[in-house]
């Protein structure tokens, strides 16, 4: 059976999540996926726009959206620091559908004023909360 | 000497005032509570920003080797502008809260013999420097007393830029911080180019960088920017409560005072009045009666 590690999730409002029980984290860092167990080496990962999902010692899985932010892992303790982090249970997936929507629309668009940026960043933030709710419904 | 009902029309007015001081008291110290946890709850985040950031930056290779050009924030330029971000209050009624803040700011930039651009945050600070003909150049307001992270990050974005424009070569950041509601103390600290912590040490674990130390430095830059200006917000606000719950209070008191001797003289007005008329009808009598002997 996998080794439990310390796993918390940190944003500039509140402890979000800590757990000791956590077993394997995935999440996306700006190079690519990766998946973190019991034991890894000491890694500082800068997150991209994307789910990042928890296996517990029970078997049960938990995904989170995070927009943005870091990741650290020292000591078999795993931080992970995000602006933006929402638990998968509360996304409201219509909410995440219509912006995805209007993002999609607007950079469709590309009125003169259009700020590219802001706008795929908006439909990346989205897609992550719907993958994030996705992730929880598939067990 | 005034009449009695001059002095009751006063007595009641000082009264109402002072209910309404009383209620601003009471919702100062609910927010304050609220600031504190709030203030509170900001320090797990920073503090574990400011470690990753020493860890990035502990290995000597990593600061020597960066190219300056890929991260402005971390580039020393010479110093012809400097830049001072001042943090005070959208509203009065808070004591010398803004005015201890903003004195400590034009002391600086008194002493300062560069050029001096300011960015002002909070209503009263804009007031005042551009009142006194400073160059204020970004305002933010609307929040000082319950700032919320993303007014951070827009004050830091703000900042940014405007750095990234070379506005300014320097930025220093003038906030009050909260010791307890009867103490706050005005400070200043340089945050723009970013001065990474020094790391203690502590961690000697050679870390792996996910995409590389560059990347990584450039993201974490100036979101440690946006934790250092938003703890100075929270402290900020937790200082003008503080510092409103203190002013209320004592305007409490002294109006309760004001009406106890506004009492006093309104008795012995009212007494004064009686007696007066007492006397009048008295002598009255008395000279009836010396007519009516006369006759």
């Amino acid at each position: 059976m996998a080794r439990p590690f310390t796993f918390e999730i940190v944003t500039p409002d509140k402890m979000l999540f800590v757990s000791e029980e956590v077993t394997y984290v995935g999440f996306r860092a700006l190079s690519g996926g990766m998946g973190i167990e019991a034991g890894h080496i000491p890694v500082i990962a800068t997150l991209d726009i994307a789910p990042l999902k928890l296996r517990l010692t029970d078997g049960t899985e938990k995904s989170f959206a995070v927009c943005g932010g870091f990741l650290e892992m020292q000591n078999n303790k795993c931080t992970v620091l995000a602006t933006i982090a929402e638990p998968g249970d509360d996304i409201d997936v219509a909410r995440a559908n219509a912006a995805k929507e209007r993002a999609e629309a607007r950079l469709a668009a590309r009125t003169e004023s259009l700020d590219v940026d802001r706008a795929k960043c908006a439909l990346k933030r989205a897609v992550a909360r719907l993958r994030a709710k996705e992730i929880l419904g598939r067990k | 000497m005034a009449t009695p009902r001059e002095i009751h029309r006063h007595m009641k007015s000082v009264g109402n005032i002072g209910k309404i001081t009383k209620a601003m008291k009471m919702v100062a110290a609910a927010r304050l509570r609220r600031a504190q946890e709030r203030a509170a709850a900001s320090r797990p985040y920073a503090i574990k920003i400011k470690e990753v950031l020493s860890n990035v930056v502990s290995d000597p290779s990593v600061l020597s080797g960066l190219d300056a050009k890929k991260h402005p924030l971390l580039q020393k330029r010479n110093v012809k502008k400097v830049g001072y971000l001042v943090l005070c209050s959208d509203k009065g009624l808070a004591g010398a809260y803004s005015s201890n803040a903003l004195k400590l700011a034009l002391a600086e930039i008194t002493k300062c013999e560069d050029e001096v651009v300011v960015i002002a945050c909070g209503r009263k600070a804009r007031d005042f420097f551009s009142r006194r003909g400073f160059n204020v150049i970004s305002a933010h307001f609307g929040f000082s007393d319950r700032p919320g992270y993303n007014n951070a990050v827009d004050v830091a974005q703000d900042a940014i830029k405007l750095f990234a424009s070379e506005k300014f070569d320097e930025l220093h950041i003038v906030y009050t911080i909260f010791k307890t509601a009867l103490s706050q103390i005005p400070t200043s600290e340089l945050i723009l180019p970013v001065e990474p912590p020094k790391s203690e040490g502590r961690s000697k674990a050679s870390f792996i960088f996910e995409p590389d130390e560059d990347e990584t430095l450039k993201v974490l830059a100036p979101k440690y920017l946006e934790t250092v200006v938003y703890a100075a917000l929270v402290q900020s606000a937790a200082s003008e409560l503080g510092s409103r719950m203190t002013a209320m209070t004592s305007a409490t008191d002294n109006a309760a005072k004001l009406v106890q001797n506004l009492e006093l003289s309104y008795n012995k007005a009212r007494q004064a009045s009686i007696t007066r008329e007492l006397n009048e009808i008295v002598g009255g009598v008395e000279a009836l009666k010396q007519a009516q002997a006369e006759n």
